[in-house]
C-alpha cells in the first residue's frame, strides 16, 4: 500500500514538474510591463525606437538614454496597443538611463493603474550570478507595435564585471557592474528592455550596443538593479544603485548630476586612402573618386565608382557624414564598409591607419 | 497501520519531491536526446550540383529540409530550390540522409513569397519507403517555447546526419520587411541558425514541425549574428501545400484594397480604414468600400498594418476567406475572394541590355525525368499526375467518358417561397477539332424556358448570363458536363490544370447565412478548366483534407463537390454546389444542387432523376 502511494506521488510529482513549460507565462506576464518607445527620425544613424520598463502604476518608464530622446514626437505603444505620447523626466549619463513619464491627454481624468515593476523591491530581493538563465525582453529590430508582443530570448549571465565598452570612439558613460550575456541581446531598439528571471522577476536594464575596448567584439550586458555608479552632484561625490536612482528620479527627487568636461573632437585621427568626388552641394553623395595607393582603401579592395553606404552599419547619406562617422575611430580599428559597385551590394573591412604625417 | 500510513505520506511527499526536483533536467534532456534521434531520420541536407567546372558535377552549395510523408515529399525553402542568379528552379538536387546515404530529388512546387519549396526523393530500391516527421499545429506556439532546429548548419553535414540547436520562440506573427524577402507572420526566435539550415525544420518539443528556417535577420553590423532567427510558419506552408504537390509555382494574395491606420485622439487603439478599393476587386463587389473599418479577416482581429499583413500574407490567391468590416457603427460579413499578388523579383547580379542571360541549371539523375518546365508551373509533370489522380478517383465514382449524347436531369426547385418542377437538358459534346458542333442548353424552371447555344457566334453577355440572377446557370451546366465527359481534353491550349486546395462554403440547406463561415467550411482541390474563353473551377472532397469531420465526411471521396464557372471576369460567377450523392444505376450521382451568384443563392435544385446517355 505504503509502496502504490508513493509511485503515484512520484509519478505526480514528476509529471507536474515536467509538464509546466514556464517560460511562455513568464514572459507574457512580464511582456505586460514593458513598453515600445519612438522618437522622430534617425539622429545621426542611430536608431530613433527603443524600450522601456514600466516602474510606476502612473506610467514612469526607465529606459536607456538613447539619442532619440532629445528629439520630437516621442510616444510609446503600451502592451495593449493603447498609444500615448512621453517626456523625459530625468536623463543622466551617469547610468546612461533615463525616467520618461506618459502624458496623459486632458480629456482623460481618470489616473492610469498600469502593471508595473517595483524596482526597489526587485534591487532588495535580486540574486544573480554567473551561470543564472535569464529572459530577455525587447523590441529589438521595432519588429513589434502597438499590442504585439517583444522579442524574448533566453540568456545566460556569463560573468558579472565592470562595463569597458565603447560606440566608435566614444566610451561608455557607464562604468559600473553589469552582467555580461551569453546571446545577443543588445541589438538596435533592444536598449532599454528588460531582463528578468525565470520567475518573471526584474534583474536589470538591457544596454546599448557597445564594443568591447580590449577585444573589439560587440557586448551583450545588461545593468542590474543594484549596480552602483558614483555621481558629484553639485561638487559633492554621492554613490547610488540603479534602483535609488530610478525611485527618487520617479518622485522628483533627483538631482542631475554635474556634467564632465567634454573633449570635442574637431578632426578624424584616422587615414582611409579614400578620395571622394569633390563636394558640390551640401550633400553630395559618397561616391569614391580614387583611392590612395598603399592606403587602407586600397587594401579593401574599394574602388573608383563605388558608393558608400554603410560604415559599421550607420548609413553614410553624404561625404560629410562619412567625416564625422570616422571621428569615433582610432588608427588601427577595423571598420565594416558597405557599398555599392554596379547593382551589387558589397561589404568589406578596412583597418584604419594613422594619419600621414605631413 | 492506517495512522502511521498518514503520517508517512506527506513525509514521502516531501521526499519524492526532493528527488523529482533533482531528476526533471536530466529527464528532460533524455527526453531530448530521444526526440533528437527520432528525429533525425527525416531531416534532409540538401545539395546543389553544377556542371559548368566539372561535367561530372561538384556541389554547388545547399541547405536543408525535412521529409514529410512516406513518399519521400520534402520541404523546404524556396530559395533552396530556386538558387540565387539562376534562372528559374533547381530542378534536381542530391539528398542525404542521416543512414549515409545520397538520394536523387527533384523540384516539385514552389511558393515564392513565402519562401517554401517541395521536392521529392527517389527511393534508392524499389518499394523503399522514407521516414518522415509529423506536422504541427503552428498557430499554438507563444513566445518562450522551446524549440529545436535541425539541418545542414554550414553545410557541414557531410555525413548526413543533421545538427541540432535548442532554444526559444522569441515571438509569433512577426512582421518584417528586409528589403529582398518580406515575411509575413513569421516565427521569431533565439535558436541558433546559420547558412545551410535554410528550409530546414523548426521542431516543438512534441517532435513535430512547426516551421522552417527562413535564414537569420540581416543586422546593420553585417553578417553579424543578431541572436535572432526568422521562420515560415508551417500553418502557412500547409496553406500551399495541396498547391506545391501539383507542381505549381504559387502566388500570393491581395485584398484589393489598400488600407490606412487612422491614428485618433491619444490613447486611443489603432483603426483600419480602407482607403482605396480596386474596382475590378471581389471586395469591392461585396460591397467594400472607402472609409469602411475593417475589424477581422479570416479569424484574425486587425488592429495594426503589420497584423493585417501577417494575417493576409499567408493565403494563395483566389482564396475565399471571411472578413468583417464596420461602417456607420454596422458590422458587417462576408466572403471575399482574394487577387493575385506577386512582388517583383528584386533580380541580383548584372542585368540590362547586353547582360548575359543567367544560366539555367541543369537537372541530373533520377530527378531529370520527371522534370516538365512549363510557365505557371515549377514543375508540371506533378500538376499532370496531381490532376489524372483526381479524375482517376472521380471517374471510381461515376464514369462518364462514354455519355457525351444528351443529359436530362428533372426534378423540382425551391426558390425564394416559389417553387416547382423543372427540367434540364444538355444535348451532345463534341471535341473542339469535330467540325459539326451546335450543343444545346435548355432548362424549364416552373413555366420559364431558358436556351442557350454556347458556341453559337455573336452572344450577348446577357445571353450568357442565363437565367438572370444565376451568373450563367446554362453555360455552367455546360461546362460541367463538357468537363465530366471529356475531361483535360475539353479545355482549349491545356488549360487543364490542377489549382491546387481551396475552401469551400456549403451553406445551410435552409438558406440561412451560417453563423460562423468556418463553420461550414470544406477543404477541396480544384481543378481549373477553360472552352470557349470561359473558364471555370471544379472542386473536388477529400477526407484528409477534411479533419474537422473526424471520418464522418459529408460526401464520397473524390467527389466534385462544386463548381464556379466564370462566364464573364468582371462580374461574379455562376457557383453550384451538388450534394445528396446516391448510388444510381452504379454511378454515384448529385442529387442536389444550389445554384449561387455573388453571396444570393439563385435556388436549390432537387435532381430526382438523372438520364445521360
Amino acid at each position: 500500500m505504503k509502496k502504490l502511494l508513493s509511485v503515484i506521488c512520484l509519478l505526480a510529482a514528476a509529471s507536474a514538474a515536467r509538464a509546466t513549460n514556464p517560460y511562455d507565462k513568464v514572459a507574457a506576464e512580464a511582456n505586460e510591463k514593458v513598453v515600445k518607445l519612438f522618437g522622430a527620425g534617425g539622429y545621426r544613424g542611430a536608431e530613433s525606437f527603443g524600450t522601456g520598463i514600466i516602474v510606476s502604476p502612473q506610467g514612469h518608464i526607465l529606459t536607456a538614454a538613447a539619442p532619440f530622446l532629445d528629439g520630437r514626437e516621442l510616444r510609446l505603444h503600451l502592451p495593449d496597443g493603447r498609444k500615448y505620447t512621453f517626456k523625459v523626466k530625468v536623463l543622466e549619463p551617469e547610468f546612461d538611463a533615463a525616467i520618461v513619464e506618459i502624458v496623459q491627454p486632458k480629456k482623460e481624468v481618470i489616473p492610469l493603474e498600469l502593471p508595473y515593476f517595483d524596482v526597489v523591491a526587485a534591487s532588495k530581493a535580486l540574486k544573480v550570478e554567473p551561470g543564472t538563465w535569464v529572459m530577455a525582453l525587447s523590441n529589438m529590430y521595432r519588429v513589434a507595435e502597438r499590442d504585439e508582443m517583444m522579442s524574448v530570448q533566453r540568456a545566460m549571465v556569463t560573468a558579472i564585471g565592470k562595463l569597458s565598452a565603447r560606440r566608435g570612439q566614444f566610451e561608455v558613460p557607464f562604468h559600473g557592474d553589469v552582467l555580461y550575456l551569453d546571446t545577443v541581446t543588445n541589438n538596435p531598439g533592444a536598449a532599454g528592455g528588460a531582463l528578468i528571471n525565470r520567475k518573471g522577476e526584474l534583474l536589470g536594464i538591457i544596454g546599448k550596443e557597445f564594443r568591447n575596448n580590449q577585444t573589439d567584439t560587440w557586448v551583450n550586458y545588461a545593468m542590474p538593479l543594484n549596480t552602483k555608479a558614483e555621481v558629484t552632484i553639485k561638487g559633492e561625490k554621492k554613490t547610488y544603485t540603479l534602483a535609488e536612482f530610478v525611485d527618487l528620479a520617479v518622485h522628483d527627487k533627483w538631482i542631475k548630476a554635474d556634467p564632465k568636461p567634454e573633449t570635442d573632437i574637431k578632426n578624424p585621427r584616422v587615414h582611409t586612402g579614400i578620395i571622394f568626388v569633390p563636394k558640390v552641394v551640401e550633400r553630395t553623395p559618397p561616391y569614391i573618386e580614387a583611392v590612395e595607393p598603399n592606403s587602407p582603401a586600397t587594401r579593401a579592395g574599394l574602388k573608383s565608382d563605388d558608393l558608400v553606404i554603410y560604415l559599421d552599419g550607420e548609413p553614410v547619406y553624404s561625404t560629410d557624414v562619412f567625416r564625422d562617422l570616422l571621428k569615433r575611430y582610432n588608427p588601427g580599428d577595423k571598420v565594416q564598409i558597405e557599398i555599392r559597385r554596379g547593382d551589387k551590394l558589397t561589404a568589406v573591412q578596412m583597418e584604419l591607419a594613422p594619419l600621414p604625417k605631413r | 497501520m492506517r495512522k502511521h500510513l498518514l503520517i508517512a505520506s506527506p513525509l514521502f511527499l516531501a521526499l519524492v519531491a526532493v528527488a523529482a526536483a533533482a531528476d526533471p533536467v536530466k529527464d528532460a534532456e533524455q527526453d531530448r536526446v530521444k526526440l533528437i534521434k527520432k528525429l533525425q531520420p527525416a531531416v534532409v541536407s540538401v545539395f546543389m550540383k553544377e556542371f559548368q567546372s566539372d561535367p561530372r558535377g561538384r556541389i554547388a552549395g545547399g541547405g536543408s529540409g525535412v521529409i514529410i510523408d512516406k513518399e519521400g515529399y520534402v520541404l523546404t525553402n524556396y530559395h533552396v530550390v530556386a538558387a540565387e542568379g539562376m534562372t528559374g528552379v533547381t530542378p534536381t538536387f542530391v539528398c542525404g540522409l542521416s543512414n549515409g546515404e545520397l538520394y536523387d530529388a527533384v523540384t516539385v512546387g514552389c511558393d515564392r513569397t513565402g519562401d517554401a519549396g517541395l521536392m521529392k526523393l527517389f527511393p534508392r530500391k524499389k518499394g523503399e519507403t522514407f521516414p518522415f516527421a509529423e506536422l504541427g499545429d503552428s498557430s499554438e506556439l507563444k513566445p518562450g517555447d522551446w524549440t529545436m532546429i535541425m539541418g545542414n548548419a554550414q553545410l557541414l553535414s557531410t555525413d548526413f546526419t543533421p545538427s541540432v540547436t535548442f532554444g526559444l520562440v522569441s515571438g509569433v506573427g512577426r512582421y518584417s520587411d528586409f528589403g529582398f524577402a518580406e515575411h509575413t507572420d513569421a516565427i521569431q526566435y533565439d535558436t541558433t541558425a546559420n547558412a545551410g539550415n535554410s528550409g530546414g525544420p523548426i521542431f516543438n518539443m512534441k517532435g513535430q514541425v512547426v516551421g522552417l528556417v527562413y535564414g537569420g535577420a540581416p543586422g546593420k553590423r553585417g553578417n553579424f549574428n543578431t541572436g535572432i532567427g526568422y521562420g515560415l510558419p508551417i500553418n502557412t506552408a500547409k496553406n500551399f501545400l495541396v498547391h506545391m504537390r501539383a507542381g505549381i509555382f504559387c502566388d500570393h494574395a491581395t485584398l484589393g484594397a489598400t488600407v490606412n491606420t487612422q491614428l485618433n485622439e491619444e490613447g486611443d487603439l489603432a483603426r483600419l480604414i480602407v482607403n482605396q478599393v480596386l474596382e475590378e476587386s471581389d471586395a469591392s463587389r461585396r460591397g467594400l468600400a472607402e472609409g469602411d473599418e475593417l475589424l477581422n479577416f479570416a479569424g484574425r482581429e486587425i488592429r495594426s498594418q503589420n497584423q493585417f499583413k501577417s494575417a493576409l500574407g499567408i493565403y494563395p490567391k483566389e482564396w475565399r476567406l471571411p472578413l468583417a468590416y464596420k461602417r456607420l457603427g454596422d458590422r458587417k460579413e462576408t466572403l471575399v475572394r482574394l487577387m493575385s499578388y506577386t512582388p517583383p523579383v528584386i533580380r541580383k547580379g548584372p542585368t540590362g541590355p547586353g547582360a548575359p542571360p543567367p544560366p539555367k541549371p541543369k537537372a541530373f539523375g533520377e530527378g531529370a525525368k520527371y522534370f516538365e518546365e512549363r510557365r505557371g508551373f515549377a514543375n508540371y509533370y506533378y500538376n499532370r499526375l496531381e490532376r489524372d489522380r483526381v479524375l482517376a478517383n472521380l471517374k471510381k465514382l461515376a464514369d462518364y467518358s462514354n455519355l457525351s449524347g444528351e443529359w436530362v436531369w428533372t426534378g423540382s426547385y425551391d426558390r425564394e417561397m416559389r417553387g416547382g418542377d423543372f427540367t434540364a437538358r444538355m444535348t451532345e459534346v463534341t471535341e473542339p477539332d469535330a467540325k459539326e458542333a451546335h450543343p444545346l442548353i435548355t432548362m424549364q424552371i416552373g413555366l420559364t424556358d431558358y436556351k442557350l447555344e454556347p458556341l453559337k457566334q455573336g452572344l450577348t453577355s446577357a445571353d450568357l448570363v442565363e437565367p438572370p440572377f444565376t451568373g450563367g446557370l446554362l453555360m455552367s451546366l455546360y461546362q460541367y458536363k463538357r468537363f465530366l465527359t471529356l475531361g483535360p481534353k475539353g479545355s482549349e491550349g491545356d488549360k487543364c490544370n490542377h489549382a491546387g486546395m481551396e475552401p469551400v462554403y456549403v451553406m445551410p440547406a435552409d438558406g440561412s447565412k451560417p453563423k460562423k463561415y468556418e463553420e461550414v467550411r470544406v477543404w477541396a482541390e480544384v481543378i481549373r478548366t477553360e472552352h470557349a474563353d470561359v473558364p471555370a473551377k471544379w472542386y473536388f472532397y477529400r477526407g484528409d483534407l477534411n479533419p474537422q469531420f473526424k471520418g464522418k465526411d459529408p460526401y464520397p471521396e473524390g467527389a466534385l463537390i462544386a463548381g464556379e464557372v466564370s462566364v464573364d471576369r468582371t462580374t461574379d460567377p455562376c457557383e453550384l454546389y451538388f450534394a445528396d450523392f446516391q448510388n444510381t444505376g452504379g454511378k454515384t450521382l448529385p442529387h442536389r444542387m444550389e445554384v449561387r451568384n455573388g453571396d444570393k443563392r439563385y435556388a436549390m435544385f432537387t435532381i430526382k432523376n438523372h438520364q445521360m446517355k
